[in-house]
């Protein structure tokens, strides 16, 4: 006979399986991560119509940005959503120097796609954390000799910084990247009903 | 009492899968970016080090969202409001947020903001912790809220 000891007991189970499998997601998505940037292959790169390996398009010298305006869905599938840049993009538009190489290895290195939207909108973590990352950067060139532009910074070394920023222990750094890792987390919890007690 | 029910174990492997919907969102987040990035540098300087008037968020996470964050507070005035706002008229289902992110009042002050959408402007702003000349700032079709609206 099923009581309701047992029922809460399995109800207590189930919560803690599914959080526990959205932990073991998110390190699988991490692992694979470490291993594209490893073997410098990334099976999300961006593909062209033919499904040849892209970079997505160019340095628009109007925006900085990657990317001349978009004006059909073909070209929109360059650009879909990549989620958080670990090494932001400011470090690209800073450093006008930087190999396509690395900019690549940079681009590469995002979160992808994140499904969580009930945090706080008026929440303002970009400043703080392009700010830190600049600096970490910018000691990140000293230390291996390489030129404040990042010429002749290798794929190699981009890994290796990025590296950096994922083991970073600075608060402002970490903060940034734990909360969105803990908001995936929680988007994979389930709200029970209420009410009813 | 007992309240299991069933749960969506493969939402997220759903919306992974959307490759339309991510080439959709791809496309209006482009878009509206390029739109937001022209309607600002008419008001201020971008910066996203906190050294100008703006930062505007180049990250696309997947939502139907564009990101503003403003650094200096001229950057709430009605008119910069309503000028995002034109951008949205064919996209009656996206927002652009402007946080308030104003260098040194990271404790000081709670997150506060706009919500922009075509319909209406939800006005986050905490205005007791504005000087009096932004307090008096309205936005028209506008609702009190917060930045879980």
């Amino acid at each position: 006979m099923v009581t309701m000891r047992s029922l809460l007991a399995i109800d207590t189970s189930l919560r803690r399986l599914r959080w526990q499998l959205a932990a073991t997601r998110f390190s699988l998505k991490l692992r694979r991560f470490a291993t594209a940037t490893k073997a410098g292959f990334n099976p999300d790169q961006l593909r062209d119509d033919y499904g040849r390996w892209s970079d997505g398009g160019g340095l628009s010298s109007r925006t900085g940005r990657f990317r001349s305006r978009v004006t059909d869905v073909s070209a929109a599938r360059r650009f879909r959503p990549k989620g958080h840049h670990y090494a932001d993009r400011q470090l690209q538009k800073q450093s006008p120097e930087m190999s396509t190489e690395v900019r690549k290895v940079f681009e590469n290195s995002t979160t992808g796609k994140l499904l969580d939207r009930r945090s706080n909108k008026f929440d303002t973590p970009h400043r703080v954390y392009n700010d830190t990352v600049k600096d970490l950067f910018k000691g990140f060139l000293d230390k291996n000799g390489i030129d404040k532009k990042a010429k002749g910074m290798t794929a190699e070394q981009a890994r290796s910084f990025l590296k950096e920023i994922l083991e970073s222990r600075d608060p402002r750094i970490r903060r940034f990247n734990m909360l969105i890792l803990l908001r995936e987390i929680m988007h994979h919890v389930p709200r029970w009903p209420r009410g009813n007690e | 009492m007992f309240h299991g029910g069933p749960v969506e174990m493969n939402r997220y492997e759903r919306a992974r899968m959307s490759d339309d919907d991510d080439d959709e969102q791809g496309l209006a987040w482009e878009t509206l970016y390029d739109g937001i990035v022209d309607v600002l540098k008419r008001f201020g300087a971008d910066d996203p080090f906190g050294n100008g008037d703006y930062l505007i968020v180049d990250d696309n996470y997947g939502h139907r969202r564009n990101i503003v964050e403003i650094h200096r507070l001229h950057m709430l005035r009605p008119e910069i409001a309503t000028a995002l706002r034109a951008l949205l008229g064919d996209y009656p289902d996206w927002e652009i947020v402007v946080a308030v992110d104003i260098p040194g009042t990271e404790t000081a002050w709670p997150r506060m903001g706009l919500i922009i959408r075509k319909h209406e402007i939800i006005d986050g702003l905490q205005r007791e912790f504005l000087p009096e000349d932004v307090r008096k700032f309205t936005y028209p079709d506008s609702r009190p809220g917060t930045g879980y609206d």
